[in-house]
This record gives C-alpha cells, structure tokens and sequence, in this order.
C-alpha cells in the first residue's frame, strides 16, 4: 500500500504547480483514506479504488491545466508576450497610447496648418491611428482584460454618455428655474452622469454572470481599477469640451499630456491613494488646462458671443471637471459593499 | 451584489449531492467523498481527482469556501483545511430543489393524465 501512495506521490506531479502546492498534501492524504478503507472491505473494492484513481486522473489534470489557463487570463495574468509586468515601460505604453495617441494626432494636425501634407499620407495616418488603437482594443478584449486595458474600456464612455443624453433628455430637456449655476451643475451632470450609470450596469453584469465574476473579482480587490477605467473616459471628454473652438491645439496637447503623466503615475505607483491620487491631479491639472484654453480662446473662437463672457465656458469646463472627478471616486464605493469571506481584502482604503 | 442563483442551474449529480454533504456543515475532503457515496445509495463514487476538480469549481463559483482548521488537530491523516458552503451555495442548493420539485410535480401530473 505504501508503493501505491509513493506511485501517486509522484503523479501528483503533473498537475500543474500552483494547484499541486494547494491541494497536494489534500488529495495525497484523501487517497491514502480511500485506499486504507477500500482495503478493509476487500480485494475487489480495493482493486476498484486504484482503477477509478487512475483512470479520472488524466482527465483531472487535463482539467486543471485548462482551468488554471482560464483563470490566468480573467485575472489578466495569461502568460505570453502581451502579458505586461505591472508598472513596466511596455504596460505605461500600451495603456497611455490611447492619450499619446491623441496628442500625436493634434501634433499632427496642427503641422497640418502650416504644411501641406498630401492626401494618401491624411489617410495612411488616421487608419494607423485607428487601426492601432482597434487592434489593442481587441487584444486587451481577447487576453482578459488587463490592467493596461482598461483606459480602452472607458474611452467610448463619454460618446456613450452623449449620445443617451441626446436620444433620452435633450429634446425634451426642460430647463430649471434655478440660478444658472446650478443649472448648469445639473445639465453637466445629466450629460455626463450616464457614465457611471454604464459603469454600474457593466459592473453588474460582472458581477451576474459566472464567466465574468474573476474580472469582478478582481476590481473588487483594487477600486482603483475602475477609477482608471474611468480615466479613460478623459480624453473624448476633453474633445467634446474642445467642440467648435479655433485653434485648439497647443491646449488640447497641453491637456492630454497631464492625462499621460496622470496615467503614468498611476501605473507606476503600487499603492491605491497613491494611484488615485495621480488620476485626480492629472484630470484636474488637464481639465484647467482646458478651462484655461478655453478663456483664452473664447474671443476668436466665438465672436458673436462675446458679450456673454468667457467666464461662463470655462465655469462650464470646471463644471464639467467636477462630475468627472466625483464619478472616479464613485468606485471607492465598492469597498462598502458586503465581501465573500473566502474573498481575501487587498484593496486598502484612502 | 450577489449573482442570481438560478443561473448556477442546473447542478450534475455529483455537484448536487457535494453542496447537500455539505448542508449541515463544514466536512473535509474524505468525509464529503464518503458522504456523497451514502447520498447517492452507492451510485456516485467520487475518485479524489475527480472530487477535487469539482471542489475547485465550487471554490471558483464561490459556492464553497475553503476553511483552514487553525490549530485545531484534525486527527491523525487528515488533512487541516474543510470546506463549507457559502450564502450562495445554500441559495443555489434551495434553487435547485425547487427546480426538481418543479419537474417531479410536472412528471407527476402527467403520468396522472396518461393514467386516467
């Protein structure tokens, strides 16, 4: 009996490591039980046993292997080369291209200005752009939604957000008889509010189905997670912001380039008030680069209102600001909800 | 927010008969394959990997939980960790019950038609 255990002792070894350093000394003991009471009844049950041991072992093993292989990839940990030290130089890089991106493409169009480029090199520029920022979206989407990912996440947000707000609100947008400051905190708010509301309902839905609850899990573990996948949201904001002023450029690259160091401090900090901290400084210093720009440009880009005051647009921008800010703490929120006791708590609090 | 029990159906047999070995409480690993063998009057025998691979999808699905016995000596050969089910195992064990109650009371009725 001895020889079978040492038999099983060594098998135990094909199971992948992590599960054999789990459950090893588990599964070695239980087949010691088995085969002790299997041999108390007698010969043909003992016979039985070794039989159904080491016929369901194979497929166990294939089974592990596979589940740990799953598991990886909802955690973000799937080995391969895509699978992106947290904190390193390649996973800043793919997670801020979304941002640097964008500031390429007003460096772009702001040489554009001054230098004709023709026609074949506009069109090769953009489908690189997009092509490059499709394709990432699409492997961050395939290798389990990484940390680096997550920006692309939010990046449709605000669209999203408009879009509701036009189709559901805006034709029938009544107005309030309030002052015009909190009406325009209201209007703010009921423009870029679905956000989080999309925000929830994904976060619901991770929560819901089986399949998804790892990539629940694991904003469980970190808030901060979804505040960076709110960030993300920031530069199609900044657009909008941006919508019909002249000569926007040098602002708007200003802008983006406080996202790019936010998300960079973010990524490269280990420690969640520290991270949450480089995303509000960033969105903050970026969102009064735009109220600033904004002032500055409001004379030239808007002549015909120039009674109405550049006061007004970059209190608007603040505005606009706020709300972003509040929706990135919203995930704090998460932390107040109920925990699985088997669920261990690594997110710690600000 | 917890996840909707009814979407864990339904159970096979041998996830069924491991969340009910574990309704009156925590069991180790032996104890759930022996209980599961009495349940199901000898007709689910449960080998250790196969025991532990449905173990492991239950820790996953977060139906059971994986408890550590401290320092509590759990006797000679036995291992020190146990398994319990969680609020939701429980919720998805009533679910299921409920489910083929549902099928027995429908099968029932039935065979009552055919039979008049």
């Amino acid at each position: 009996m001895q020889f079978l255990r040492k038999i099983y002792y060594l098998l135990l070894n094909l199971y992948p490591r992590k599960y054999r350093e789990e459950y090893g000394e588990e599964l070695y003991t239980v087949f010691g039980q088995s085969l002790n009471d299997a041999f108390e009844i007698g010969g043909m049950e003992f016979a039985k046993t070794i039989l159904d041991e080491l016929f369901s072992m194979p497929k166990a093993i294939i089974h592990e292997y596979l589940r740990e292989r799953r598991k990886s990839r909802m955690t973000g940990k799937f080995a391969s080369r895509f699978d992106l030290t947290p904190g390193s130089s390649t996973e800043v890089f793919a997670a801020l291209v979304p941002f640097l991106f964008g500031m390429v493409m007003i460096l772009f169009a702001y040489i554009g200005k001054f230098v004709d480029f023709p026609l074949w090199i506009q069109i090769a520029f953009v489908l690189f752009f997009w092509s490059s920022v499709l394709g990432l979206f699409l492997l961050g989407s395939a290798k389990g939604l990484p940390r680096w990912f997550l920006p692309y996440l939010g990046l449709p947000l605000p669209i999203a957000s408009l879009l509701i707000f036009n189709v559901l609100l805006d034709p029938k947008w009544p107005g309030f008889n309030v002052p015009w400051l909190v009406s325009v905190i209201l209007m703010e708010g009921f423009l870029w509010g679905w956000m989080a509301l999309i925000v929830v309902v994904l976060l619901l839905i991770s929560a819901w189905m089986p399949k998804f609850r790892p990539f629940y899990r694991r904003l469980r573990d970190d808030w901060t997670l979804l505040s960076f996948l709110l960030y993300g949201a920031a530069p199609l904001t900044l657009f909008i912001t941006f919508d019909e002023y002249k000569n926007v450029e040098p602002f708007f690259f200003a802008s983006l380039l406080m996202l790019a160091l936010g998300g960079w401090s973010y990524l490269r900090n280990s420690e969640p008030w520290k991270q949450f901290m480089s995303l509000y400084i960033g969105l903050a210093l970026s969102m009064l680069t735009a109220a600033a720009g904004k002032a500055v440009l409001f004379e030239e880009s808007w002549p015909q209102f120039v009674s109405l005051g550049w006061e007004n647009e970059m209190i608007y921008t603040l505005v606009t600001w706020a709300w972003l800010a509040f929706i990135m703490f919203l995930p704090y929120m998460l932390n107040l909800l109920p925990r699985s006791k088997n669920q261990p708590s690594t997110a710690k609090s600000i | 927010m917890s996840p909707d029990p009814v979407s864990y159906l339904p159970l096979t047999e041998p996830t069924f008969y491991i969340l009910l070995s574990l309704a009156p409480g925590r069991k180790h690993g032996y104890a759930i394959m022996k209980d599961v063998r009495g349940l199901s009057r000898e007709r689910v025998n449960l080998s250790t990997s196969t025991l532990y691979t449905a173990v492991g999808r239950l820790l996953d699905q977060e139906l059971i939980e994986r408890l550590d016995d401290g320092g509590q000596d759990p006797g000679p050969g036995l291992p020190r960790k146990s398994y319990a089910l969680t609020d939701l195992g429980r919720r998805v064990l009533e679910a299921e019950m409920v489910r083929l109650q549902g099928m027995v009371k429908e099968a029932r009725l039935r065979l009552r038609e055919d039979g008049a």
